[in-house]
């Protein structure tokens, strides 16, 4: 039943990365990073049952507050402005871009199975290509968008994906790394959205696209 | 005491084609109730079909052999495809074995084809534009399907529906795997735009929106009647594909006696209600998508239906 269920997350944390892909909505991406950030650390949860790292179940309460809760109010908050809540224009289409997203995936899946060896654990093979696939998504989104705000959607995705290897592989990380990252991620976030807010103010707009000139 | 084979054979084409046109008018009756207003009775439908089979129907004159087979070829596919599938038992019937999910798309192909043809031969304007559209639709919606189906054989090592339904109702752990779940959110997709719903076609009856009514505007009398009763059956065939194969594989009659089968006719009918529901919300909260934004709607069926096999695959599949 534990491997359904850790399975069944997994697929869901891959989904809710496709999720930024498939629709042109700053808020939707907002609640499927929300969404995708309980599931981890659901996911650690059951690791730490089924494992028995005592750890784990810090990480997990520590993911849930910081990634599931804290960072996605704060982005709710800076998108609460009307440049940010119109539908976005996107230079790369849903389709082509879910088509180019999903390609990824099939290659996580591929260097996954190349890296751990046909014999290994299939839930660790899945879970290590979705992390990957999270990491490939992100750059990905990173690079064929240009809002402000789904930069940083994109760059807390790759940082999902890591964090998910790093459960799924080396459960028994010190605490104290987890909390490095956390505060980096919380740093990340509340320095972006202090740019997004000055770059809607001064610009109208919040799309990189509109940058030309390295100036300050 | 257990029913002939040939007695549910023929009991299950029986229930298909008395029970289609209610769904059709609970899912109308609903959607008006929602929108706070009375709505027609549910059993509209019928009294249609009924005033259409005592009318003449008019040929035009530039109408050819294909308009006239048209009506018989999608009214026989639909027959053809209910002897394929678990409507009341789990055990295969005598006819189950004619053909597996693929002989049923290719039979609900065939019958949109037969349509469309009919729609373009009499050279009026909306027929033309109807089949169009509804091939538009057909192009995006086809490659989901054979995923759907594809990832449905992954999962029960067998095309043939009644295997699915066993395989899905002994295993849970089959059942609960992401890809039969991400199955079904791409099936249930793919069942509003088969079905001519919301978000890709609104309830408004003007031509400019219409998709696949457009193709039969030129029938009339018996011949429009038969039309809609194939197409009130396409859209209960594949809620019993959806509720019988996929959502719900419990519940159908194991011994063929008459209480188990009329057991399994209400369970079918119970089901069929919650999908109807659900098919209700969506279409009172939703808007209807820009055509060119189709392929977006299509699209992330294709892609469920993608991720259920390659989540197949993540779980160690073969």
């Amino acid at each position: 039943m534990a491997t359904v269920l850790l399975n069944l997350m997994i697929v869901a944390i891959l989904l809710s990365a496709l999720v930024i892909l498939g629709t042109r909505w700053l808020r939707v991406y907002i609640h499927a990073y929300a969404f995708q950030s309980l599931t981890l650390s659901l996911l650690t949860g059951l690791l730490a049952v089924q494992t028995g790292h005592g750890v784990l179940y810090a990480v997990a309460v520590l993911t849930y507050l910081v990634r599931g809760l804290i960072v996605p109010l704060i982005l709710l908050r800076v998108t609460k402005n009307p440049v940010m809540e119109q539908e976005m224009n996107l230079f790369l289409k849903v389709p082509s871009s879910l088509l180019i997203g999903i390609s990824l995936v099939i290659c996580a899946y591929l260097v996954s199975l190349r890296l751990l060896g046909r014999q290994g654990n299939p839930f660790v093979i899945g879970a290590v290509a979705v992390a990957l696939a999270l990491v490939l998504i992100g750059f990905f989104v990173l690079s064929c968008r240009s809002q402000a705000v789904t930069h940083v959607l994109a760059l807390l995705i790759v940082e999902n994906g890591i964090f998910l290897g790093s459960v799924v592989l080396a459960p028994g990380m010190p605490l104290i790394v987890e909390l490095v990252v956390l505060f980096d991620i919380l740093v990340t976030v509340i320095a972006m959205s202090v740019m997004v807010q000055i770059m809607a103010i001064r610009l109208g707009t919040t799309s990189a696209a509109e940058l030309q000139r390295l100036t300050g | 005491m257990r029913l002939p084979d040939v007695v549910l054979q023929i009991l299950q084409v029986i229930t298909v084609l008395l029970c289609s046109p209610l769904i059709s008018g609970v899912i109308t009756r609903l959607e008006e109730m929602v929108e706070s207003k009375r709505g027609p009775s549910i059993l509209q439908p019928y009294y249609d079909l009924q005033k259409l089979f005592r009318k003449v129907w008019l040929l035009p004159s530039a109408a050819s052999t294909v308009f006239l087979v048209a009506p018989f070829a999608a009214f026989t596919a639909m027959i053809t495809i209910t002897l394929l599938i678990p409507v009341l038992t789990d055990f295969p019937l005598p006819l189950g074995f004619m053909g597996d999910m693929l002989g049923g798309a290719f039979l609900f192909a065939l019958a949109g084809f037969m349509v469309n043809l009919a729609g373009m031969d009499t050279g009026s304007p909306y027929g033309g534009h109807g089949s169009s559209r509804t091939t538009f639709v057909a192009i995006l919606a086809e490659p989901t399907l054979i995923l759907v189906l594809i990832g449905v054989a992954l999962i029960a090592q067998s095309m043939l529906p009644y295997v699915v339904n066993h395989t899905l109702r002994d295993s849970l752990t089959a059942y609960f795997s992401p890809a039969h779940l991400l199955i079904l959110a791409a099936f249930f997709l793919l069942f509003l735009a088969d079905t001519d719903r919301l978000p890709l076609h609104s309830n408004t009856h003007v031509e400019i929106s219409m998709i696949e009514e457009a193709r039969i505007l030129e029938y009339s009398g018996w011949g429009l009647a038969l039309l809609k009763w194939a197409s009130h059956m396409k859209q209960f065939l594949l809620l019993v594909i959806f509720c019988n194969v996929l959502l719900f594989p419990w519940g159908l009659s194991r011994d063929g006696s008459v209480l188990s089968v009329l057991g399994a006719l209400v369970g079918l009918l119970l089901k069929m209600g919650v999908i109807v529901v659900v098919v209700t919300v969506v279409e009172t909260s939703i808007a209807r998508l820009r055509y060119f934004r189709y392929q977006e709607y299509l699209g992330s069926s294709f892609i469920l239906a993608l991720l259920a096999i390659i989540a197949h695959q993540l779980e160690g599949g073969p």
